[in-house]
């Protein structure tokens, strides 16, 4: 093999390859990145036999070939190089990169090992918009379940209706929805389409695509996604993911979000997290937050109290109608949805001290957060 | 050679060929799916196994096959999910998560029968209070539709019902899987039957629901006074009784006192088997509570058992609530808990302090519970319908907030003392008398302080 390339695509592939390796410790080559050549690009491939991430970047390719080596040596070497192009070259084991002023050998392995990551062949996809897409995404990823006590809630849940699509997580706190609207391509997509997708996986499909400019598209099979972005120069994608999928029914989670409230009140949110940042100062080891709801007074007493600490309490004028009520949450929980909503009022419904709680951006229906209180000792 | 025989001989010629790291890691969880007629279908994890057998150690597996006289002519890969690798968690953050935080308890029902899997007859405790109730949900779950058909539970809040409706309805599940169960709360057969009529879908709603071959629907008595919900609920029970499918069914109070549901209904719901859900007795709390902690892995001592079982008599909700307090407590402060100390952190449990009762709220409870307006307690009537209500409302103002005579009089629309009296007077002894009117009077009061 012998390819020139520029370092900018080298170090860009590796940084979107290079996050899902050294986990695994009894298969040493999965700490490798296969390096191979396709047609006018080199290929960058990685994978921890839960998800695969391959990068395409156009290089000169003068021979065909391909080769493993340790992805971390390699990536920490270009990441400090000054030069632009550089040259790559393998034989047998052992890669051999050249600029003006430097000679670099990197001991590899044997390609012929390096797992075949499957690809999804399918006629089944839909385009999105990728910043769009991964910035709604990233509003509801950090809520799934850290556990793995219920596999089917350690997942992303997306579910495919008419001309929307919804994504979920719940960690049976609280869960997180939100609705994106399908203006993108798509085929064999049919109404019921649904599926969860593992943590990770999620976690890498916002970490690679976030900042494509353009669609991304995600094909369907009944046990795995891909998903691959494109670019204008190339006939191959740019980026491309394959994860897994989690087995699974995941619950009826429409049922657990309240229609009707009790109390329903609207609040500048910054203000209103600062007040919950203060409370949580006093929140002792149970994080626990109160507020005192009352829409006839038109305010919101936020108090807490720790024997070791002290107390606090402050209070907010709020826009509120219904019943009054006193209702405890962990402020972690409290402040971690306020933070992924983006207006500056958001509303919060209530349905007393024990039922659970919605908070909403006010100007954007597209996403809700469903909270449970602590039971008020 | 059985499958699993032939496949413990084919990796164990395997693994001399391949390294440990590899066969380790492409092996794991791989087993022979079927085989018959030459061709083998093998069971593999995930797709990078798949691929990586299909196009690297076909040939070794085949020549395996050879080895031991198989004939096979082609071999297949499948897969066949199994859970994701347990990743063990590195912090434990959630361990500072609180007893007292709440969970959305939705997400852990069935998603086809809406039951929660906690509720089974394992862990209900069965006394002297329950015993006839759990007997014949007993037999309700070994024959359903055969037994008791319908099959009426009541009892008042927090003894049980639902726990013995849940169990009824897993255990069914649990040995006639295809029996299709539905669980449903009167809330929401009402709002469905709303929607339904709403989105013009009510032929759908009903096709669903009598596709069911057991319906247990909870707090009946909610459906007291929803004339089209009663309509399409009574048509529906037809359709399931006939076709002995099985019904079950609770409500806070026997059928008789259910006011404002009409009375084919009622017939119907007393033509099967009526059992109720009294309060334990204390051996009984005490042996629910020991059921709790088993199930909370909290340790509290005997004594303080005896003083919760002995404080909390009516409620086992009220019981639960007591242990959680002093487990939460103790989870807090790192600190064993004697008696004087649960006394401390029961004080508000235990003596609860009726917040604010008031007149107007006996009333309205009252009022409610028969189905009448507030206002129809005022005007003097000697009607039946309203003079019971009034003289109960007297009662629960006498009894409840100790007010005087003439101030009851006064209240209710300028009557006399002595009337007040009377009142009072006839409802104590009638109590004595009639059970039914004693049961009315243990749900009122309950509702009163839940209020």
């Amino acid at each position: 093999m012998k390819i020139i390339i520029l370092k900018e695509k080298l170090a860009k592939g590796l940084s979107i390859v290079e996050k899902i390796t050294g986990r695994n410790l009894t298969l040493p080559i999965l700490n490798n990145v296969l390096i191979s050549t396709e047609d006018n690009s080199l290929r960058l491939s990685t994978t921890d036999l839960e998800l695969g991430i391959s990068y395409w970047g156009l290089a000169k390719v003068e021979e065909k070939g391909e080769i493993t080596i340790p992805v971390r040596t390699l990536s920490g070497f270009v990441s400090l190089l000054g030069e632009e192009k550089i040259t790559i070259e393998s034989k047998e084991k052992t890669l051999y990169l050249k600029g003006e002023n430097y000679k670099t050998q990197i001991k590899g392995l044997d390609s012929k090992d390096f797992p075949i990551i499957p690809e999804v062949v399918s006629d089944n996809w839909i385009e999105f918009d990728a910043i769009s897409f991964c910035r709604g995404i990233a509003q509801v990823m950090d809520f799934c379940a850290l556990t793995q006590s219920r596999p089917e809630l350690s997942g992303i849940y997306f579910s495919f209706q008419k001309n929307i699509a919804k994504i979920v997580a719940t960690d049976s706190f609280r869960l997180a929805e939100k609705t994106i609207v399908l203006d993108g391509a798509m085929n064999g997509i049919n109404n019921s389409q649904s599926f969860i997708l593992p943590r990770n996986a999620v976690r890498e499909l916002v970490n690679i695509f976030s900042e494509h400019n353009g669609k991304i598209k995600f094909y369907f099979s009944p046990s795995q996604v891909m998903i691959e972005s494109y670019i204008d120069e190339t006939q191959n994608p740019q980026a491309r993911l394959v994860s897994r999928l989690i087995e699974g029914e995941y619950p009826d989670y429409e049922a657990v979000i309240p229609k009707e409230f009790k109390t329903q009140i609207v609040l500048p949110k910054e203000e209103f997290m600062s007040q919950i940042k203060i409370a949580s100062l006093f929140s002792g080891r149970t994080n626990e937050v109160k507020l005192v709801i009352s829409p006839k007074k038109g305010n919101v007493l936020i108090s807490s109290q720790s024997v070791d600490l002290g107390e606090t309490e402050s209070k907010m004028a709020i826009e509120a109608k219904g019943d009054d009520v006193e209702i405890s949450f962990n402020y972690k929980f409290l402040y971690e949805g306020l933070n992924q909503m983006r207006s500056e009022k958001i509303m919060l419904n209530l349905n007393g001290q024990d039922g659970p709680g919605v908070l909403k951006p006010s100007d954007d229906s597209n996403y809700l957060y469903v909270i449970m209180p602590i039971k008020a000792s | 050679m059985n499958k699993e025989e032939l496949w413990q001989a084919i990796l164990s010629q395997i693994q001399f060929n391949i390294s440990q790291a590899n066969f380790s890691t492409w092996f794991k969880n791989t087993y022979i799916l079927s085989k018959d007629n030459g061709s083998i279908i093998i069971a593999v994890p995930n797709n990078f196994s798949k691929e990586w057998l299909e196009k690297k150690y076909n040939k070794l597996i085949l020549s395996g096959l050879e080895e031991l006289n198989e004939r096979v002519k082609t071999i297949e890969y499948k897969v066949i999910n199994i859970p994701a690798p347990q990743v063990p968690k590195v912090s434990n953050k959630s361990g500072l998560v609180t007893v007292n935080q709440l969970e959305l308890e939705e997400l852990t029902l069935d998603k086809y029968t809406n039951l929660n899997p906690k509720y089974t007859f394992d862990n209900f405790v069965v006394g002297p209070f329950n015993e006839l109730a759990h007997a014949a949900g007993w037999a309700v779950s070994q024959k359903p539709g055969l037994a008791y058909n319908p099959f009426f539970v009541y009892g008042g809040v927090g003894l049980g019902k639902t726990h013995l409706l849940q169990a009824i309805g897993n255990k069914v599940g649990e040995q006639f899987s295809k029996k299709k169960i539905r669980y449903v709360s009167s809330e929401r057969f009402i709002s469905g039957v709303i929607s339904a009529i709403k989105n013009q879908t009510i032929d759908e709603f009903k096709n669903t629901y009598r596709n069911f071959d057991m319906l247990i629907i909870d707090d009946i008595q909610f459906l007291a006074g929803k004339e089209k919900t009663q309509e399409e609920f009574f048509h529906l029970f037809n359709v399931l009784y006939e076709a002995n499918k099985q019904i079950i069914i609770s409500s806070d109070r026997p059928p008789k006192a259910i006011s404002a549901l009409e009375e084919r209904l009622r017939s119907r719901f007393e033509g099967g088997m009526i059992t109720d859900i009294g309060t334990p007795d204390f051996e009984s709390r005490i042996a629910i509570l020991k059921q709790k902690i088993q199930e909370k892995k909290t340790g509290i001592s005997e004594e303080v058992l005896a003083y919760i079982a002995s404080n909390i008599q009516k409620n086992v909700r009220e019981l639960e609530g007591a242990l959680k307090a002093l487990a939460a407590w103790k989870q807090l402060h790192n600190q064993d808990i004697d008696l004087e100390l649960a006394k401390k952190i029961l004080k508000k449990t235990i003596n609860p302090q009726p917040k604010g009762l008031n007149p107007q709220k006996i009333i309205a409870v009252v009022a409610d519970f028969y189905n009448l307006k507030e206002k129809d307690l005022f005007i003097s009537s000697r009607k039946k319908e309203i003079v019971k209500p009034r003289q109960i409302a007297m009662y629960f103002l006498r009894e409840e907030l100790k007010s005087s005579f003439p101030f009851i009089g006064k209240k209710f629309g300028g009557k006399d003392h002595t009337t007040a009296i009377y009142a009072c007077e006839k409802i104590s002894k009638e109590i004595m008398e009639n059970e039914q009117l004693a049961g009315e009077i243990t749900v009122i009061k309950e509702k009163i302080y839940a209020y």
